[in-house]
């Protein structure tokens, strides 16, 4: 149909039918929709009320996350009705600022329905801009509203992601891919090198936010990289990417007993890591032998104080992995006490942080 | 092509369904105008609306206005309830039945629950009697 002002319009979908739709979407020539919703039927005409419709107030619709009434009364001073008169076929449209009440549907109308999400999914799937190949990195979950990401801000972290990487000059479907699970995909990494990108990326997700997520302590994430500073590497040019998107992600990573795992890196996450990310680097670790005093350790906090014996040195930091939780030291107590040091560079300075891997008691 | 098992007049023949579009429901929900209902309750939207081909001519398939409105679930009819004005206007409550491949051709349902039944004949071989009254307008 042709709308003055409008342009020409093609019915898409029915999202609500009773005889026939009453609640649709059509598209224009530009790509943009508008949803449709009859208020009125006679024998001589028909009116809608018509609202522009992104997609993310789509997702919000048929997701159920926000009744039709509410929609339109977010979108009142956009809206418009069009009345069709069947004698004439002819459309006439006005524009208001307001719907009056008894044009709008009742509160209670959710258009939504079971696995909305995975026709969502399926529609992004088929939309040939993130027609991509498929790759591995980030995995948004576009209609999940836990852990504190919403489906705003996974939208809004898909098309960022699209800014951004266009905005590198990168072609999105090289990116950008949703898989028929309705998983979308964002890789940072270029997709001619999609194997490598994927090892890599996933390797630094895996040995890095999976750390922080478990215990939100930056330096641990750090030092389960260390010993990858490609991946290390990679992980920052992830968390570049989403600090300038300024959202946060879900983050997908196997985990060692092969089960799937979703975590969350929030957008202050984000920020912080992205903060000191710039600000470091990760030295090779090294490992030596220091006489002194264990003065005291906590295998719960994974925490531990030594006093070298030569210089009066105090070194603080982790218990190792391999420290053994299980035995016990006396303290204070004389040992041979065997550290791994490893150096992180803070701009101009940098700060040496300690695991104890053992100790031997030699008194 | 036509489907010979349509009585003449009923669907015009190019939106006539096949057989092997046929999904069985059984347990289907429709609007009925009065209780006790008959079979006015089960005719095509296109017998009480004869506008009906130009207020589609533009928009959709015009096909569902030939068929049935059915709902597989009461949370299914409530939504459309609460939508549409001619329902609260013209409709008193919801029957409860099945859909059966000798009185029509019932579709998959769409994502909103909404079945359509192309009946074979509306005014001689009526679905009413598959069906009883369950639920007022005014109780969904």
């Amino acid at each position: 149909m042709d709308l003055p002002q409008v342009g020409r319009l093609t019915y898409k979908e029915p999202l609500l039918e009773i005889e026939y739709p009453i609640v649709f979407v059509c598209s224009a020539s530009n790509d943009s929709y508008y949803l449709f919703y009859e208020c009125e039927s006679t024998d001589d005409y028909e009116r809608w009320i018509v609202c522009p419709l992104s997609d993310v107030d789509s997702f919000m619709l048929r997701t159920n996350q926000m009744s039709l009434r509410k929609y339109f009364r977010l979108y009142e001073a956009k809206s418009m009705t069009v009345i069709h008169n069947f004698d004439s076929d002819s459309y006439e449209i006005m524009r208001q600022m307001t719907i009056s009440e008894e044009d709008l549907p009742d509160e209670r109308l959710f258009i939504g329905h079971s696995g909305a999400d995975d026709d969502f999914a399926h529609a992004l799937y088929e939309d040939k801009r993130y027609a991509g190949k498929p790759c591995l990195t980030f995995r948004l979950n576009p209609y999940s509203n836990t852990n504190g990401i919403n489906l705003k801000d996974n939208i809004n972290i898909l098309n960022g992601a699209a800014q951004y990487i266009e905005a590198m000059g990168g072609k999105r479907q090289d990116y950008i891919t949703v898989n028929s699970y309705g998983s979308v995909v964002i890789s940072i990494m270029p997709a001619k090198k999609e194997d490598e990108a994927k090892a890599e990326l996933h390797h630094a997700l895996f040995g890095g936010f999976q750390n922080l997520l478990s215990s939100k302590n930056l330096d641990e994430m750090l030092e389960a990289s260390q010993n990858n500073p490609i991946a290390v590497n990679k992980m920052k040019k992830a968390i570049e990417c989403l600090n300038d998107i300024g959202n946060g992600a879900e983050v997908y990573t196997k985990e060692a007993n092969g089960q799937v795992k979703t975590s969350l890196v929030n957008p202050n996450d984000v920020k912080t890591i992205y903060k000191e990310f710039k600000e470091c680097a990760i030295s090779q670790p090294t490992e030596k032998e220091v006489s002194g005093t264990l003065v005291g350790y906590n295998v719960k906090r994974k925490n531990f104080t030594f006093v070298a014996a030569e210089g009066g040195d105090i070194f603080e930091g982790k218990l190792d992995e391999s420290f053994a939780e299980d035995k016990q030291y006396p303290v204070p107590s004389k040992v041979v006490a065997k550290l791994v040091l490893f150096e992180r560079k803070t701009g101009k300075s940098s700060k040496v942080f300690y695991r104890l891997k053992s100790v031997k008691v030699i008194e | 092509m036509a489907n010979a098992k349509f009585v003449d007049g009923v669907i015009p023949e190019e939106f006539q369904p096949n057989d092997i579009e046929h999904v069985s429901h059984p347990e289907v929900y429709r609007f009925v105008k009065d209780v006790p209902f008959d079979s006015s309750s089960f005719q095509p939207y296109i017998v009480d609306h004869p506008n009906f081909s130009k207020k589609f001519a533009t928009l959709t398939d015009p096909r569902s206005a030939y068929g049935v409105s059915l709902f597989i679930s009461i949370d299914a009819a409530k939504m459309a309830y609460l939508a549409s004005t001619s329902l609260r206007k013209n409709t008193v409550g919801l029957a409860r039945g099945h859909t059966d491949i000798n009185r029509g051709i019932s579709t998959k349902a769409n994502p909103s629950g909404h079945v359509d039944y192309f009946l074979y004949d509306y005014i001689n071989n009526s679905p009413a009697d598959d069906f009883e009254f369950v639920i007022k307008n005014e109780d969904l």
